[in-house]
C-alpha cells in the first residue's frame, strides 16, 4: 500500500515538474525578440557583403554601408568596403561604390 | 470582559475608518505619473523626439548580442488636455488619456508645421507599485522600439560588419547597426499585451499627411507607414545565456 502511494506521490511530482517546465517555454520574455533582431541583422549582412564583388575565399572583409528602408526591401548603399586577402597580412584592397536600387 | 471585548471593536472599527484615506495618497500619485506620462507621450508625437540606437551581434550568436534604444524630448506645449483617467484600485495602475488641438507648431527640427486644428490623442498607464511596474515598463519598451523601427524605415540606419572566412569557414564575424533619427507626428494605433504578458505597440506614419502638412512633396515614398513595436517583462535571455 505505501509503495502504492510513494509510486502515485511520484508521478504527481513528475507531472507537476514537466507542467511548469511547458509553461516556462511558453512563457513570456525577450529571448524571442532578440533572436529576431540578431537574425534580421544578419540577413542585412549577408545582404550588403552580396553586392561586394570578388569576395576572397579566405580573408576579411570590413565593410560599411547605409540601408534604406524600402517598400519591398531594403536599398543599400556601400559607403565603404575594405578586403584583406588570406590570413598573412595582404595589403587591403579598398574599393569604393554606390549602389541605388531606386 | 465586555469592556475588552467593546474596545477591540471601537479599535477594529476606527482602524476601518481610517484605511481609505491611507489608499487615497497612493491613487493620487499613481494618477498624477499616468498624466505626466501621457503629456510626454503627447510631445513625442508633435513635437517629436531623438531616437538612438545601437545593435550588436558576434559570430551569429544571440547571447553576444547587445542592443539599446535610447530617446529623448524637450518641449513647452500648452493647451494639454488630460480627457479621461481610470484607477485600477486593486492594481494600483492608472491610465490617462491627453489630448490637444493645435493649428501650427514648430517641430524638434525647427520645421513650422502647419497643422490646421488637428486633434492629439496618446495614452499612458502608470503606478506607484514596482510590482506591478512589470507591465507598463514592456509597454513602454515596445514604444521605443516602435520609434526605433519607425525611423530605421523612415531615415535608414548604418551597418558596419567585419567578417572573416578562412577556409570557406566563417571564422569571425561583427555586425553592428546605428540609428541616429529625429521622429515626429508618428501615432499609435494600437497597443496591448499578449496571453503571455509581453507588450506590443502598433505605430503609424502618414507620410503624405506630414508632406503636406510640411508644405513638401513626397514623392514614391509610401502613404502610410506601419510598424510594431514589442516589449518584454522578463528577461529570459539573460537568463538562458547563463545557462
Amino acid at each position: 500500500m505505501k509503495t502504492k502511494n510513494c509510486l502515485k506521490l511520484c508521478f504527481v511530482l513528475c507531472l507537476t515538474i514537466s507542467i511548469s517546465l511547458s509553461a516556462q517555454t511558453g512563457q513570456a520574455g525577450n529571448k524571442e525578440m532578440v533572436e529576431q533582431d540578431v537574425a534580421e541583422l544578419e540577413a542585412i549582412n549577408k545582404q550588403v557583403l552580396s553586392e561586394i564583388p570578388d569576395l576572397p575565399a579566405d580573408g576579411t572583409v570590413n565593410v560599411k554601408a547605409r540601408i534604406r528602408g524600402e517598400r519591398d526591401g531594403n536599398g543599400i548603399d556601400i559607403l565603404e568596403s575594405t578586403i584583406i586577402e588570406g590570413h598573412t597580412g595582404t595589403p587591403p584592397q579598398t574599393q569604393q561604390q554606390t549602389i541605388d536600387f531606386n | 470582559m465586555k469592556t475588552i471585548l467593546s474596545s477591540t471593536i471601537f479599535c477594529l472599527v476606527i482602524f476601518s475608518l481610517l484605511t481609505p484615506s491611507w489608499a487615497g495618497n497612493k491613487k493620487i500619485m499613481t494618477t498624477r505619473a499616468a498624466k505626466v506620462l501621457a503629456e510626454r507621450a503627447i510631445v513625442e508625437s508633435i513635437y517629436g523626439l531623438k531616437v538612438r540606437s545601437t545593435e550588436e551581434v558576434v559570430d551569429m550568436v544571440a547571447a553576444n548580442f547587445v542592443g539599446k534604444t535610447e530617446s529623448k524630448t524637450k518641449a513647452t506645449i500648452k493647451g494639454i488636455k488630460i480627457e479621461e483617467v481610470v484607477y485600477d484600485a486593486g492594481k494600483d495602475i492608472a491610465k490617462a488619456t491627453a489630448s490637444i488641438t493645435l493649428d501650427a507648431f514648430t517641430n524638434i527640427d525647427g520645421q513650422d508645421m502647419n497643422l490646421g486644428g488637428k486633434v492629439f490623442r496618446r495614452v499612458a498607464f502608470a503606478t506607484s507599485t514596482p510590482s506591478q511596474a512589470g507591465p507598463i515598463k514592456a509597454l513602454r519598451a515596445a514604444e521605443l522600439d516602435a520609434y526605433k523601427q519607425l525611423a530605421k524605415r523612415v531615415v535608414g540606419f548604418t551597418l558596419e560588419s567585419k567578417t572573416t572566412v578562412e577556409n570557406y569557414l566563417l571564422t569571425s564575424d561583427v555586425v553592428k547597426s546605428k540609428v541616429l533619427a529625429t521622429m515626429y507626428m508618428s501615432e499609435v494605433s494600437d497597443y496591448g499585451w499578449d496571453p503571455q504578458g509581453d507588450a506590443y505597440v502598433k505605430m503609424i506614419l502618414n507620410v503624405q499627411e506630414v508632406g503636406a502638412i510640411l508644405g513638401i512633396a513626397v514623392v514614391g515614398e509610401e502613404n502610410i507607414i506601419e510598424v510594431e513595436g514589442q516589449g518584454a517583462q522578463i528577461d529570459n535571455f539573460q537568463t538562458a545565456g547563463q545557462n
